[in-house]
């Protein structure tokens, strides 16, 4: 173990896949520059063969993405920002999430999309989106929201290893937060979520950005004497459903924080599992905190009045509780 | 080689690729099957300017062929082949015909009596139908005779008949392989 940075272990996990497996290429916008600091040092080691810096053309990307993986490449694509997935979406949506099903499973499309989402630091509506239920709808990619370095550098290297495509979502301006990452090989199997602190009266299913407000909602609770049971997905696609219903089977609670839109969101999915799976548990209603259905702005104080935080987790989850 | 239609032409997607692969010299050769329409829009309704000129302005090798003459399509394409070849970038080669068939097999049936081109329009056309014409143009060079062609005819016609009767014959498709076939890990 040793403990590194969100972005370091991204960093590690594109080396050393790169490293293992020359069919593995890496493309996008500046990603040679790596101004989210994910790639750096690539274009040094690898080449231009394998690393490479592309026109602004999002489209024509996951449209590369799809035919260079038909034709044996393991493909990374680095969309920057996630809301520029939405220029490339038509490849993404009708050749990316179907063209296994449309040739009766002959081709294998090993693509990982990687795009960072999320606000917090005023980077606009148009940098802020939090797209991962529009995603999860596609019916045919997985996504994987990695809260911490070890899960990010460990779903990274599965996700790079795998048949499907998967969208590597990281968390903006969250590269610095630190954390322990085992030593040597290390992946992350998809679908099935960590228990991140286990409790007792509540379960708060805390998706990607949202772990650590959750885990520090928590360890104030547990001061008034809520004891939190914390869990993270890792993956939304696949979803493990299973983790998350036992949770709240033994606490009868059960509350979802995510900084995506709530309207058809991984909350509202994930609040439909358990009224199906736990209901007879259930204590009390299941609460979402999620964001309106409205744009992010770009002021700070009218992004913090909007994104999910630490009070708002607390206050819902002792009502809940009192209930 | 990649193939598209007119109406394709006409999406941002088509120029970005022209750049990309330009920029990195890939060997690629676009074809665009220009049928004059457009799902049921005449092109030249919803087409500014040319769309060879949309690949001359990457200086990308061009040529607009009679996409109705077999010869002239293949020797348009054999230069183009060997300039993607080359590694010279990529070449681009337009292909002028007309669409006989609908846009799909039944549009009689939903355009419901709405029409979007004249039938004199496609009985001109299909004068000049090129399977035909590659025909009449192997007959007189003397590669082959009239009833050698009927009779090619006649044998794939029954090909695709056997084919039918052998699809219509089989056991609807495995509905269990939609889930079999996504996410097999």
């Amino acid at each position: 173990m040793a403990r590194k940075r969100y972005i370091q272990a991204i960093n590690e996990a594109l080396f050393e896949e790169m490293e293992r497996d020359p069919r593995v290429i890496v493309f996008g916008e500046d990603v040679e520059l790596a101004i989210f600091g994910d790639t750096r040092g690539l274009l040094e080691r690898f080449g231009r063969d394998r690393i490479r810096n592309t026109p602004i053309c999002e489209a024509t990307l996951a449209g590369m993405a799809v035919g260079a993986a038909v034709t044996g490449y393991r493909v990374v694509l680095h969309m920057m920002f996630s809301n520029f997935i939405y220029t490339g979406f038509d490849a993404i949506a009708n050749q990316m999430a179907k063209l296994r099903l449309m040739t009766g499973g002959q081709v294998e499309l090993p693509i990982t999309v990687i795009a960072g989402y999320g606000g917090g630091r005023s980077t606009a509506a148009q940098h802020s989106d939090t797209p991962h239920p529009l995603l999860m709808n596609l019916g045919g990619l997985n996504v994987l929201v990695p809260a911490t370095p070890a899960d990010a550098k460990g779903l990274l290297k599965q996700a790079i290893r795998g048949r499907n495509p998967s969208f590597f979502l990281e968390a903006s301006g969250r590269g610095g937060d630190s954390g322990e990452v085992p030593d040597g090989e290390y992946t992350v199997p998809f679908g099935k979520a960590a228990i991140s602190r286990a409790g007792a009266d509540i379960t708060v299913v805390a998706i990607g950005s949202m772990l650590k407000p959750v885990l520090s909602a928590a360890e104030k609770l547990q001061s008034t004497g809520i004891s939190v049971e914390v869990i993270d997905p890792r993956t939304l696609v696949p979803l493990d459903d299973e983790t998350i219903v036992r949770s709240v089977r033994k606490t009868g609670r059960a509350m979802i924080v995510d900084e995506a839109r709530d309207r058809c969101s991984a909350a509202s999915h994930i609040a439909a599992i358990i009224a199906d799976k736990a209901f007879s548990s259930l204590r009390a209603p299941i609460k979402r905190v999620t964001v309106p259905n409205v744009s992010m702005p770009y002021a700070p104080n009218a992004e913090r009045r909007v994104l999910p935080n630490e009070d708002e987790i607390v206050r819902v989850a002792t009502k809940l509780v009192e209930t | 080689m990649t193939f598209f239609g007119d109406g394709a032409a006409n999406q941002g997607v088509f120029m970005e690729c022209l750049n990309v692969s330009t920029l990195w010299q890939l060997p690629l050769v676009f074809v665009c099957e220009y049928n004059h329409f457009c799902e049921f829009t005449p092109t030249a309704t919803v087409t500014a300017g040319e769309i060879a000129d949309r690949a001359r302005a990457f200086k990308i090798p061009c040529e607009v062929v009679d996409g109705n003459d077999v010869m002239a399509v293949r020797s348009a394409a054999a230069k183009a082949v060997e300039w993607a070849r080359s590694g010279k970038g990529p070449a681009f080669i337009e292909a002028q015909t007309y669409r006989i068939q609908g846009h799909l097999e039944s549009e009689d049936l939903f355009l419901a009596g709405g029409k979007y081109r004249e039938k004199q329009e496609i009985d001109e056309w299909r004068k000049l139908d090129p399977i035909s014409h590659f025909g009449q143009f192997l007959v007189s060079k003397g590669v082959c005779t009239t009833s050698q062609l009927d009779s090619i005819s006649t044998k794939i016609a029954g090909v695709v008949e056997d084919a039918v009767r052998f699809a219509e014959a089989s056991e609807p498709a495995d509905s269990e392989l939609t889930f079999d076939v996504m996410f097999a890990g």
